[in-house]
């Protein structure tokens, strides 16, 4: 992945680019590999977007049947886990390919827990928290390693995580599954799809404004120092092993939560739900969305929700070929993600329509 | 541990202990003795240059003080204490700030957040404090963007402020580079060919900013320079390298007249 946009190169205060006057001819593959600084909005006009966005998806739930609440929800808690794993390889340039290991953590962790007598809303928290301690320990000796071997020694742990979660049969009750009650507290008259959807809202606009604040400022540029100037960020003041295990702990937090509301959602999980093919997923997400993007990583979770089911309807076997060429057209064709093909089609009206922009742009 | 008398008055002696005392360090690479036990001191505010012909072995020390390189034997202190062996983020976070020869800047990031990057040190915001942007944060951001503007300002840097570094050139991301080091305010600058790139006014332009800065925040810069002028212009002394050992000290004047210095250059120029 050499070719990276990141929050901290996407300024909408960049200067716009001299309009030139008459726009050279570019081919659309071109076109598709052009980097794309966010859309330069001003700040009540990406206020509203996101309120409208965020209201939109609080109604969802009452007006749909509940299967489309429950792609609605996965959308959402994929979308999380995305956003954390954006902060870790997108900004942080350390590759995860394990984080269903930490999806499960969380997800286990609202299962046993829940189990216990603790109401499932209340374990989420938790399942961030155990996420986050694991995460932390499996970073400390790895995340001395670099590029190949770090994506190697992730790689092992989404391998051994079902062949684990089957081992430790006492406590995940192995091969046989674990059930979850994901119902709304008695006082709150919601069904179980709608609650969990609308809990998997309020985390994910958690994660996106925390996300947001992650990627910019201080710590975001030390993010992004380390991914392309390790050395440079140590003689800056870094400690620059530190900051990449706080990272890739918090990632993990990021999958734990998600993991939480997933088992929430399904309330019932197994071994098979947390397999390699979960994994790959989620690096196709950032991929797809935009790496290095925040809002990237929803749309790669959307597209990731969709196109399977949709291939998946064909054959059940194309959900793994299809991941594998998506990647491939993606890395290839579409290095900016759809985020980038969003931004590109959008500017020229961004350009067109002043009173979108900030006062100091028109 | 050499100590400096400076007297200030008749009959007030104030005795400085240099800031940074660099003591018979060794550091070879395979045959190659790159650094062959020099020494050297900069105290609080002077501004020293380091100069010798290609291969003398400044980037080396450079390196060594920044624990980039590992000394085989020898001593640096700094402030008292010993930096050998000292992880390079708490060197830095001494207050010792630097630049590269050949640029170390973060090529896709515009000049503005790579300068702001140099306020790593100086400035707060971990984890949760970043999360929950707690007011802390924000105001060392915006105390952070206007230094780094002021910085911007002196360098002559405001206009390329939102390009990506990478786009300009040399001579300007050399400055960029400057800007990002003083810009946290270090006690010890470390400056690597500020003015490679640079053409002659932007030179004697540049020697004022050092000089004016050092002098206001009272900063000790030891700065690697081949251009002569510069040299004369900012240094209070001088200190000559060969082949990896002290060849010379002295005021840049006398050094720059001494035999074995102009030996030592006309040597490699042949
Ligand atoms: N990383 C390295 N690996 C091998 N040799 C090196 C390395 N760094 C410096 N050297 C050698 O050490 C000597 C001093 O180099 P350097 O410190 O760059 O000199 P200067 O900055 O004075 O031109 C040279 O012979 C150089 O080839
Ligand atoms: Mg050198």
């Amino acid at each position: 992945m050499t070719t990276q946009l990141d929050e901290q190169t996407e300024r909408a205060d960049a200067p716009e680019p001299a309009a030139p006057a008459r726009a050279p001819r570019i081919t659309p593959v071109e076109w598709l590999r052009t980097p794309r600084p966010p859309l330069p909005l001003s700040k009540p006009v990406s206020l509203t977007l996101g309120a409208a966005g965020v209201v939109a998806l609080a109604i969802v739930p009452f007006v749909n049947p509940s299967w489309v609440n429950l792609h609605v929800a996965l959308v959402l808690i994929f979308a999380i886990v995305a956003m954390g794993l954006n902060l870790l390889v997108g900004m942080g340039g350390q590759v995860s390919l394990g984080h269903a290991a930490f999806f499960a953590v969380g997800a286990y962790t609202t299962a046993v827990v829940g189990a216990a007598g603790v109401p499932a809303v209340a374990t989420l928290p938790l399942a961030g928290a155990v996420a986050f301690a694991i995460g932390w320990l499996f970073g400390i000796p790895a995340l001395r390693l670099q590029g190949l071997q770090l994506g190697l020694v992730t790689l092992a742990l989404a391998l051994v995580t079902p062949p684990a979660i089957r081992q430790l049969d006492e406590i995940t009750r192995g091969s046989r599954g674990i059930g979850i009650d994901g119902d709304a507290p008695a006082w709150i008259p919601l069904d179980q799809d709608q609650w969990v959807t609308l809990l998997a809202l309020a985390a994910f606009v958690l994660a996106w404004i925390a996300t947001a604040r992650f990627a910019r400022g201080r710590l975001g540029r030390s993010f992004v120092a380390i991914r392309d100037a390790e050395l440079v960020a140590e003689t800056l003041g870094v400690a620059v092993q530190r900051t990449k295990v706080r990272l890739f702990a918090t990632s993990a937090a990021y999958a734990g939560v998600g993991g939480g509301l997933y088992a929430m959602l399904l309330e019932f999980i197994g071994p098979e739900n947390f397999g390699l093919t979960l994994s790959i997923s989620f690096i196709t997400m950032i991929v797809v969305g935009g790496i290095a993007t925040v809002p990237g990583a929803v749309l790669g979770a959307a597209f990731v929700q969709a196109v399977p089911a949709i291939a998946g309807e064909i054959d059940p076997a194309a959900a793994g070929f299809t991941y594998g060429v998506v990647l491939l057209l993606f890395v290839f064709f579409v290095p900016f993600g759809l985020i980038g093909v969003i931004r590109g089609a959008l500017r020229p009206l961004v350009d067109r329509v002043p009173w979108l922009r900030p006062r100091r742009l028109r | 541990m050499r100590i400096i008398r400076l007297d200030t008055g008749p009959d007030s002696p104030l005795v400085i202990r240099p800031l940074l005392e660099v003591d018979d360090i060794h550091l070879s690479f395979g045959g190659v003795r790159a650094l062959d036990g020099p020494g050297l001191t900069v105290a609080p505010g002077e501004i020293v240059g380091l100069i010798g012909p290609n291969g003398a072995g400044k980037t080396s020390l450079f390196n060594c003080i920044s624990g980039l390189y590992a000394p085989d034997s020898g001593s640096i202190r700094f402030a008292g204490a010993e930096l050998i062996g000292m992880p390079r983020h708490r060197i830095a976070r001494l207050g010792i700030g630097r630049t590269f020869q050949n640029l170390g800047l973060i090529p896709r990031l515009p000049v503005l957040h790579n300068v702001l990057a140099g306020t790593y040190r100086t400035t707060r915001g971990g984890f949760w404090a970043t999360a929950l942007a707690l007011p802390q944060v924000a105001r060392d951001e915006e105390q952070a963007t206007r230094d780094a503007l002021k910085l911007l300002h002196s360098l002559d840097l405001v206009d390329v402020a939102l390009e990506p570094v990478g786009t300009l050139p040399f001579g300007t991301q050399k400055r960029v580079e400057l800007a990002r080091a003083l810009v946290g305010e270090p006690r010890l600058l470390l400056v690597d060919e500020p003015a490679n790139g640079l053409v002659h006014a932007e030179v004697m332009e540049l020697a004022d900013t050092i000089r004016r800065l050092a002098s206001e925040r009272n900063m000790a810069v030891l700065v690697v320079e081949h251009h002569m002028g510069l040299v004369r212009s900012i240094c209070d002394r001088v200190v000559v390298l060969d082949f990896g050992r002290l060849l010379a000290e002295g005021k840049p004047r006398e050094v720059a007249n001494d035999p074995r210095v102009v030996e030592a250059y006309l040597g490699t120029a042949a």
